[in-house]
């Protein structure tokens, strides 16, 4: 066992970890079940979450790995009552349809916009490119992803 | 019938119900409901296509620290069933047991086990000793149906319980032959007869949650069965008969399901698990790893179709054969219905007087068979519409023309509707609403067709092609739906279906429904499915029915409901039912500002209590199609064979959208799937009939970076016997890409490819053939 | 990962050389392989990512530098000058995702027969730099993958960094894979030095297709000397898709891959002659 202090959310947890413990299981067994396993091969990416600023496969990242580092789930992002305007944009553009896949791609999304404000549909099926859905297509998510942009946008600028 | 104009939820984009909490990561699915301690279970599988087993020793593995249970042939009961998740009595052959002396694929069960944990368990099934008896195995089906071929079923108890043709001396899980007028005198009137052999391959549904179970006893001993299922009453039956206690004892729930494609209307873990808590007394959690998934769940059959078309010069088609010999693998799981189907949803599209159809299905030693969305329409359908492109070339015809002229229309019938049914006999059926003609016309000019620009690349060869494409909505006579609608003191109502929401957004389309025709707001319906406890029965989420069949079920309840409210509102007021009415929770007529919530509290709490709660069942009397033409427009690189897909266009009649975006999502979904089952998707067995490939890296399903540019354009019409009109949307867009690329590919390259998928190396050494 | 004891994460080179001294010992870089390996082996987990002194790009006039733990999509997002063919490997590496982790020196030492950034690197002529507790030392691209990085790396010994010159090659590199997220059925680099108008020197590489990037020299050493012309290229594919030992591929036969080898080497060739410039991002078939 390996001790280690990981950052969740905001959150400090400090846990022994079996050394082939991978973070996606750690995460899980913490409670944060947004984080989903659909392959544990890093091919799906249903388990991504933000280590540290950088988006990443949490099946392919040990969890002492992780140790004095942070990461993000989709639970930092918003909560039913408050939505980020990323997931009101999933929603209400219709790119949610079974949802395994949706927290870890709105992770994605949340990336790319931190990066790029504006996105084209190309950087936006690159950035997405990790997260396989079979349900929609990825039409309604890069929909969903220009919308929520363009309100980022707005409130950019209105703060400013 | 009430206009699209009048409508206040049938038709938006409400808020898809459960969409929030999804995309806040809530805890929706099974893995996320389990309890603080539990057995994992695990499956030992086959690693021989075809073997009998002398011996098993599971001593080692019992003895292991932190193993459970071990359960195998040697200690389970042998009870013959279907793993398919169909209406009883099932047309599907009973010919699976939890565990047998006999395995009949790589990846046939051999046993399981329950221990404290994951790697316990995993390590168990190494200790457990299996001695083989190798047997010949037989991989193609055409084989496997010859003199001599090794038989898969040879035991004793495996049969059939209705009264449909299954030979399993001959490998022969089902067979059907239906014939109308006189195909061989059809074919000799004809001035071009075309035809060829079309092979379609396997295909795996790939849900992005894999199939999981999570088996528990309560305090009373009933079993709870917390399962990612689109059939939880079939699995309940099953479950039932399989482990042989009574119906009563077991509760299943669904929760929400990551995705299910009709691989999920499969009873695969659910027995196991069971048996695994009823021996243990312990909750057992049982999911399979994507290997698994890929090679032990269900799959798409694979199929042979010899495919024949008369057509004479002005372009009346006099005759069409369809030969169809369908791969079920290892185990007859929807063997007969999806073979019957390849005819059903594909041979009405052109009404000929002179049709002969013919479907076998054989058992081979490979990956099973399945439901999956397309259901055999999508095998079928491919030979089909190449064939109708080439039949269009030979006399001089433009395809799009040689559509136009023949497909079905409104009004028109067609004598395989009633010749082939699922099991039983099908039902006689007219066309009602189709926009089939308008999806044509929208979807060629979306196209650009007729027009083409010059390819990007001088390696490069541009075309276009396109498919029309039918489904059916139900299965008539054979699916039931019901519903409970129960109001509550604010006003909402709990809205308790059988009708399974596995992620295609159900729940919505029918809160929708319930809302619409009630006159409330869709905030207003709590939708609940399914608890096999708590809401009414419900054949599941397949045959593209869950609108149209569930749909009806909803809005017969929820017109009984409001009966009954505008009853309650009449007694308080002293007026009659017939002058009240309700449009947003408010019951309007005469001078009152009633609200439903009013009805509520006054039934609940003051006078005449009772509760306002009403049930009603649907059974559909026809299965009515819903028609879309699929365009593509791509490019083949000859240097290497590859086809970039550029532009895909579906145009889509699904009678009324009751959730427009819903709708294009189903379609986008289906379309995305069918494109890279086409072009990537595929099986590859080794000699021994081991799937090389039952990985993500290597079974490729599209990215998002992979899409062509898409347009979806859906064709209102209006179903008279659905729910507002609505007919099926979810299954039918899945078929379009295969025959649709391949008579793109024609046009560009000047070549016929006849199977699947359109793999590089497939298309540069027919290129290389040409030359 | 089973048996491992002890994780370390040294903030400093030297500590981390000195940790990989120990029998036992894994590095790992970007991970994206590790955390799947049960190698009862490893004891000792050292994780690089702290590292600075093993981080980040540089150019030094014509030279530029790839710290060993620069990732793909470092490469992809770093603003000044790098070659356009090293830019489209690393872009056709898998997902977002994986390029977000996936290190240079990771994807070097692994050596894979899909790497991708592999058959751009040797295709340059890279120099490779290696460190152990003891010593550091340059070897050519060309060493390093004569067999296999396992056999050349001495025990405890990590790559540091590589380094390639910017201008010194017109370069071009394809991959050709069934999506584009997967791993390569073939790629192929063509690096060609022009002198006077004709090719001074050139570097043709494959990967994919076999079972380690491998430059083709015999095709090279066609190239040598010669005026470029697109008969020449075609005649360098022929040559590259006869001289080259292909793979067993369950994905496709030794015949496409001959095909696919002729056809897509000369198209590199060509693209790298119309010269390629840095500022074009490459393109994956």
């Amino acid at each position: 066992m390996i001790q280690i202090t990981v950052n969740v959310n905001g959150e400090d947890f400090d846990v022994d970890v079996m050394p082939e413990l991978t973070l996606l299981d750690l995460l899980r067994e913490l409670g944060f079940h947004s984080v989903k396993k659909g392959c544990g091969e890093g091919d799906c990416g249903a388990c991504g979450v933000i280590l540290d600023g950088i988006y990443c496969k949490s099946c392919l990242v040990l969890a002492m790995q992780a140790d004095g580092r942070s990461v993000l789930t989709v639970e930092s992002m918003g909560n039913v009552d408050e939505p980020h305007p990323l997931q009101k944009a999933f929603v209400d553009e219709g790119a949610v349809q079974c949802g395994y896949c949706i927290p870890s791609m709105l992770l994605a999304a949340d990336a790319l916009l931190s990066e790029n404000e504006d996105p084209t549909d190309d950087e936006i099926k690159e950035a997405l490119d990790g997260n396989l859905c079979r349900c929609t297509g990825y039409v309604k998510q890069i929909n969903a992803v220009k919308k929520a942009a363009k309100v980022l946008r707005e409130e950019e600028n209105d703060n400013e | 019938m009430t206009t699209s104009n009048s409508w206040k939820q049938v038709g938006t984009n409400v808020r898809k119900v459960d969409g929030m909490a999804l995309a806040t990561g809530g805890s929706l699915f099974v893995n996320d409901l389990l309890d603080p301690e539990y057995l994992f279970g695990a499956i030992l599988t086959s690693p021989h296509a075809h073997a009998r087993i002398l011996s098993i020793d599971t001593s080692e593995a019992e003895a292991l620290d932190g193993v459970h249970a071990v359960i195998h042939y040697g200690n389970v009961k042998r009870v013959p069933h279907t793993t398919a998740g169909q209406g009883y009595p099932e047309p599907s052959p009973y010919d699976t047991y939890m565990f047998d002396s006999k395995v009949r694929y790589v990846g046939d069960r051999v046993a399981a086990v329950a221990a404290d944990s994951e790697d316990i368990a995993r390590e168990a099934l190494k200790l457990i000793k299996v001695d083989y008896e190798v047997l010949e195995p037989v991989f193609d089906a055409v084989e496997a149906l010859k003199d001599g071929a090794p038989i898969i079923h040879d035991e004793e108890d495996a049969r059939v319980i209705i009264p449909v043709f299954y030979d399993k001396t001959r490998n022969m899980a089902a067979k059907v032959e239906t014939s109308v007028g006189d195909p061989d005198k059809g074919f000799e009137e004809a001035d071009a007869v075309v035809e060829d052999v079309f092979e379609t391959h396997y295909g795996h549904h790939c849900p992005i949650e894999p199939h999981v179970t999570y088996t528990k006893l309560d305090p009373g001993g009933r079993l709870i069965i917390t399962t990612s299922t689109q059939v939880p009453f079939h699995v309940r039956r099953i479950v039932s008969q399989v482990c042989e206690i009574p119906v009563r004892k077991i509760r299943v729930i669904k929760p929400r399901i990551g995705g299910g494609f009709g691989g999920k209307q499969e009873i695969l873990l659910e027995d196991v698990c069971s048996k695994l808590t009823l021996v243990t007394g312990m909750p057992v959690l049982l999911n399979y790893n994507r290997e698994e998934e890929f090679v032990s769940s269900r799959t798409r059959h694979p199929s042979r179709c010899y495919t024949k078309l008369g057509v004479k010069k002005d372009g009346t088609i006099t005759a069409i054969r369809l030969h169809v010999v369908l791969n079920t693998g290892a185990y007859g799981s929807h063997a007969l219905t999806v073979g019957s189907n390849a005819g059903s949803k594909v041979l009405p599209m052109y009404p000929c007087e002179n049709i002969d159809f013919k479907m076998e299905a054989a058992y081979t030693n490979l990956p099973v068979g399945g439901a999956y969305r397309g259901y055999g329409a999508t095998q079928a359908v491919f030979g089909m519409e190449v064939l109708i492109d080439a039949a269009a070339k030979e006399i001089g015809m433009d395809p799009i023309e040689f559509r136009q002229k023949n497909h079905i229309v409104s009004g028109q019938g067609s004598p395989i509707f009633k010749a082939l049914g699922e099991g039983t006999e099908g039902v006689e059926m007219t066309i009602g609403s189709c926009g089939l003609e308008q999806c044509i016309e929208l979807g060629s000019k979306a196209i650009e067709w007729g027009e083409k620009a010059p390819p990007s690349s001088p390696s490069r060869k541009r075309g276009k092609g396109c498919a029309i494409l039918m489904q059916g909505s139900s299965i008539p006579h054979v699916d039931m739906g019901a519903a409970t609608l129960k109001l509550n003191e604010d006003g909402s109502f709990n809205l308790l279906m059988g009708a399974t929401d596995l992620g295609t957004g159900s729940d919505t389309v029918l809160s929708q429904i319930a809302a619409e025709e009630i006159g409330v707001d869709v905030e207003m319906i709590i939708p609940l499915s399914s608890d096999t406890d708590i809401t009414p029965f419900d054949v599941g989420a397949y045959a593209s029915s869950t609108t149209y069949l569930s749909g009806m079920a909803v809005k017969k309840t929820a017109a009984l409901i409001k009966h009954q409210i505008l009853e309650a509102a009449a007694e308080m007021l002293g007026s009659s039912v017939t002058s009240l009415t309700i449009e947003n929770g408010n019951i309007r007529g005469g001078n009152t500002d009633l609200t439903i919530s009013d009805v509520a509290l006054h039934t609940l709490y003051s006078e005449n209590q009772h509760q306002i709660i009403a049930s009603a069942s649907h059974i559909t009397e026809k299965s009515p199609p819903p028609f879309a033409a699929h365009f593509v427009e791509l490019e083949v690189d000859e240097d290497t064979g590859m086809i970039d897909v550029q532009h895909y266009v579906a145009a889509v009649d699904c009678g009324t959208t009751i959730h427009p975006k819903l709708a294009e999502g189903q379609t986008e979904g289906a379309l995305a799937n069918g494109l890279s089952y086409a072009l990537t998707e595929q099986y590859i067995f080794n000699e021994k009939g081991k799937m090389l490939n039952p990985s993500f890296g290597h079974y490729k399903i599209f990215a998002s970076s992979d899409m062509p540019k898409v347009t979806t354009i859906m064709v209102p019409t209006y179903e008279a016997t659905g729910p507002y009109g609505a007919k099926s949307v979810s299954e039918i867009s899945i078929n379009g890409a295969l025959p649709a690329i391949a008579n793109a590919i024609y046009d560009a390259i000047g070549i016929r490819i006849t199977s699947g998928p359109f793999s590089p190396d497939k298309i540069l050494k027919a290129i290389r053939d040409k030359a | 990962m089973i048996n491992v004891e002890e994780y370390v994460r040294p903030q400093n080179l030297a500590e981390a050389l000195e940790h990989l001294g120990d029998s036992g010992s894994v590095a790992i870089a970007g991970g994206t392989s590790l955390a799947l390996s049960r190698n009862p082996a490893w004891t000792k987990v050292v994780d690089l990512s702290d590292i600075e002194e093993i981080d980040g790009i540089t150019e030094d006039g014509d030279k530029l530098h790839l710290g060993a733990m620069v990732t793909m999509s470092d490469i992809l997002r770093y603003p000044g000058n790098i070659p356009c063919s090293i830019v489209a490997a690393a872009k056709s590496v898998s997902s977002t995702p994986i390029r977000n982790m996936a290190t240079v020196g990771g994807s070097m030492v692994r050596g894979v027969y899909w790497s991708d950034l592999i058959v751009a690197l040797l295709a340059l002529d890279a120099q490779v730099e290696l460190a152990t507790a003891d010593e550091t030392r340059v070897i050519s691209s060309s060493e390093l993958y004569a067999t296999h990085p396992s056999k050349v790396l001495k025990q405890g010994e990590i790559i540091t960094g590589v380094t390639v010159d910017m201008f010194k090659f017109r370069t071009h590199f394809i991959k050709l894979a069934r999506t584009k997220v997967d791993y390569a059925i073939m790629s192929t680099c063509a690096s060609i030095q022009i002198s006077d108008g004709s090719i001074e020197q050139a570097r043709i590489t494959i990967g994919g297709a076999v079972n380690l990037a491998t430059r083709l020299v015999e095709v090279e050493e066609m190239l040598a000397g010669q005026m470029p012309d697109g008969e020449l290229f075609k005649a360098a594919g022929v040559k590259a898709g006869n001289v080259a030992s292909f793979r067993s591929d369950f994905r496709v036969n030794s015949e496409y891959q001959k095909s696919v080898t002729e056809k897509l080497v000369a198209r590199a060739l060509e693209n790298a002659f119309a010269n390629c410039r840095c500022d074009e991002k490459g393109s994956a078939e």
